[in-house]
């Protein structure tokens, strides 16, 4: 996969067309579409053409569970053309987008899908919008995110790593937690591979972080309550915590950007968005979200902390500044 | 574990035996990719360790979790405090608390847990200050190589917020502009109009544990360790011996704290780096009377005009600071290093 070319026009005037229609019309699937259906796929490829000599894969997992589908209709009649023009515009010069969705794998009739990586705005869409919004989800705060991590850490090859050793980026939106185990049973259901035991969640993002730079974007900071804790432990500063889900595509070229070395820090991103019009109020909301991540790169724009030359842990026999009663 | 005899379905070319499998593998002489079919490869052992981010960087371990540590960011009374980050590639910037003696340890114990308690409060504004908050990671002892384990607790970094009023007293021996002075005492009073909201004080409010951040104006609290909930009406469970002038005098007395304590003790570090003295309340003659005025009747809870609510004290600033300045107007600040 991956031929075609992208224009930016073709898919900004594909977007704006069905702006305003409702989003059953746009997402028109009530089952799983049979080629988004992950039963027997081997890999997902991101393969370099000659049409796209430097290509560099990146997915989008999207948690179609009740409260979450925002963001992919969000994603179809808006703001995708954005990412990629962004991504354009910032030096990324062959993007391949593969579409995920991800519910529950307990309770939903459709867990998990899966597109292909494409080049094309036009392919690019019809795999977001073949994409069942079931509206379903999980009972107790848990989600099978597991089983998209596992599919992009286990079938997908991207040349951008094979042959340049540069990870793709794996973006995965949603409000709950993963299941501690990638399930022996369910994987032999939905993708019909062997799994000899139960995977460790952890063991699942330490293959996929080898391949990708992953990312945990949560809508909005209502929800980050229960999950922002689970998540952190498994990926620390990549948990995104943003405050409106109409960020989310803002949020995922700016992480491109930084880790890229696009944007330099944030206040270059800052500048960026001043340029692409974001009104101030959604501007401080992307920065904000993005700082703790930029800190870790030592890219928030702000001067380095002020550290004093000795890093020994105290030994527990120095004496106490408090008065006490 | 079985391992079969794998061969490429191209050529018939053996395969390197069975590494880690990626679910599929592309064959050395023909560039056929092969997958793993059902029934097929082995189970692969876990991958290799990757290599250690900067490993001449000391390790301590919290909760199971390990941290290269960065090094020292400052001392307080009771403990010291380090930037540290998780030991992995995915990894977290963090803010590692020691307590320094064994009589302090409870305490580092007790500020995770009253942090943990107000992030959970549902007081008016928690969305938004519960962000300014520390945001606990962990807590334990921690273990390095050798050594005793020592109480400590682990918060997430917060980006920016790395001065303490201290060190801008350090950066402005004169004392700071009284504009920015406004906009600090504002940030510290919303924040504890929302602590004193839920229930508790903060009962620590010092210069070391005021961190400004000079670009975005945002002034957080530290050193949660002495806070309490005031209707418990116990006194403070620790005060700092260095920064007595800083507390209401009937605190060292062993009176229960109030919201007017944190109140209080706000306009002393206020006095202080203004430049002026915080146990009496008196300013340089370069602050402006409204603003000078409010600082002195504010630091002495006694004090007939004083007030004990949060919002109230702010609405006075805001008063004082329109008629010392005018309407409010953006004013820069910096600090060393900040452009």
């Amino acid at each position: 996969m991956g031929h075609g070319s992208y224009s930016y026009e073709a898919h900004e005037a594909m977007t704006r067309a069905r702006s305003d229609r409702p989003v059953q019309e746009v997402f028109t699937q009530v089952h799983c579409h049979p080629l988004m259906d992950p039963r027997g796929v081997k890999i997902r490829e991101s393969r370099d053409s000659p049409a796209h000599p430097r290509s560099l894969g990146i997915v989008f997992a999207l948690d179609v569970t009740g409260s979450m589908g925002a963001i992919p209709d969000l994603l179809a009649r808006q703001y995708l053309p954005t990412f990629m023009k962004t991504l354009l515009d910032s030096g990324v010069q062959d993007p391949q987008v593969l579409f995920m969705a991800v519910g529950d794998a307990n309770h939903d009739r459709a867990p998990l899908q899966v597109g292909q990586f494409e080049s094309a705005e036009r392919q690019m869409d019809q795999w977001l919008t073949w994409t069942y919004l079931e509206g379903g989800g999980g009972e107790f705060g848990v989600e099978s995110y597991e089983l998209g991590m596992y599919f992009a850490a286990r079938h997908t090859q991207m040349d951008c790593w094979a042959k340049r050793q540069h990870r793709g980026y794996f973006f995965m939106t949603g409000d709950e937690r993963p299941y501690p185990y990638v399930s022996r049973k369910q994987i032999g259901e939905l993708i019909g591979a062997p799994l000899e035991k139960d995977l460790p969640t952890e063991q699942v993002v330490d293959e996929l972080q080898r391949t990708f730079e992953p990312f945990f974007l949560i809508p909005d900071l209502d929800r980050l309550r229960h999950c922002e804790r689970a998540w952190r432990d498994l990926l620390g500063d990549r948990v995104i915590s943003m405050e409106n889900p109409v960020d989310t595509v803002a949020v995922a070229a700016g992480l491109v950007g930084l880790c890229e070395g696009v944007f330099p820090d944030l206040d270059a991103l800052v500048r960026r968005l001043e340029k692409e019009n974001m009104p101030r109020q959604r501007l401080g909301a992307v920065v904000r979200s993005l700082t703790p991540f930029a800190a870790l790169l030592e890219r928030d724009g702000v001067p380095k902390p002020r550290l004093s030359g000795s890093a020994d842990l105290p030994t527990g026999e120095g004496s106490s500044g408090y008065g006490r009663r | 574990m079985d391992y079969e005899l794998l061969k490429c379905p191209g050529c018939g070319a053996k395969f390197p035996p069975p590494a880690y499998l990626w679910g599929a593998l592309t064959c050395e002489y023909c560039g056929a990719t092969a997958v793993a079919a059902t029934g097929g490869w082995p189970l692969a052992p876990p991958p290799r360790p990757e290599p250690p981010f900067a490993p001449h960087l000391p390790r301590a371990t919290v909760a199971g979790v390990r941290y290269a540590v960065l090094g020292r960011l400052g001392q307080g009374d009771g403990s010291e405090v380090f930037l540290a980050r998780r030991d992995a590639r995915l990894s977290e910037r963090v803010v590692l608390k020691v307590a320094r003696a064994q009589e302090d340890a409870h305490l580092v114990a007790r500020e995770f847990e009253v942090v943990g308690e107000l992030l959970a409060s549902k007081a008016q504004g928690a969305e938004h200050f519960s962000r300014l908050l520390p945001q606990p990671v962990a807590q334990g002892p921690v273990k390095d190589p050798e050594g005793t384990p020592r109480a400590a607790a682990v918060y997430r970094w917060r980006s920016g917020f790395q001065h303490t009023f201290s060190e801008v007293l350090d950066a402005y021996p004169t004392g700071v502009d009284p504009r920015a002075a406004v906009w600090m005492w504002k940030r510290v009073l919303e924040l504890l109009a929302f602590v004193h909201g839920s229930g508790y004080v903060h009962g620590a409010v010092l210069p070391p544990h005021l961190l400004v951040h000079p670009r975005d104006h945002g002034v957080v609290l530290v050193g949660w360790s002495s806070a309490l909930r005031f209707a418990s009406r116990q006194p403070l469970p620790a005060r700092s011996q260095r920064h007595r002038p800083f507390y209401p005098p009937d605190i060292w007395n062993g009176a229960p704290p109030t919201p007017a304590t944190d109140l209080a003790m706000s306009a002393r570090s206020l006095v202080a780096v203004l430049g002026g003295e915080p146990e009496t309340g008196r300013v340089p003659l370069s602050v402006p009377p409204p603003l000078a005025d409010l600082l002195k009747c504010q630091v002495n809870p006694d004090h007939r005009e004083a007030l004990d609510d949060s919002w109230k004290l702010r609405d006075r600033l805001d008063a004082a600071a329109k008629d010392a300045f005018g309407p409010p107007r953006y004013t820069p600040f910096t600090l060393p290093g900040w452009g």
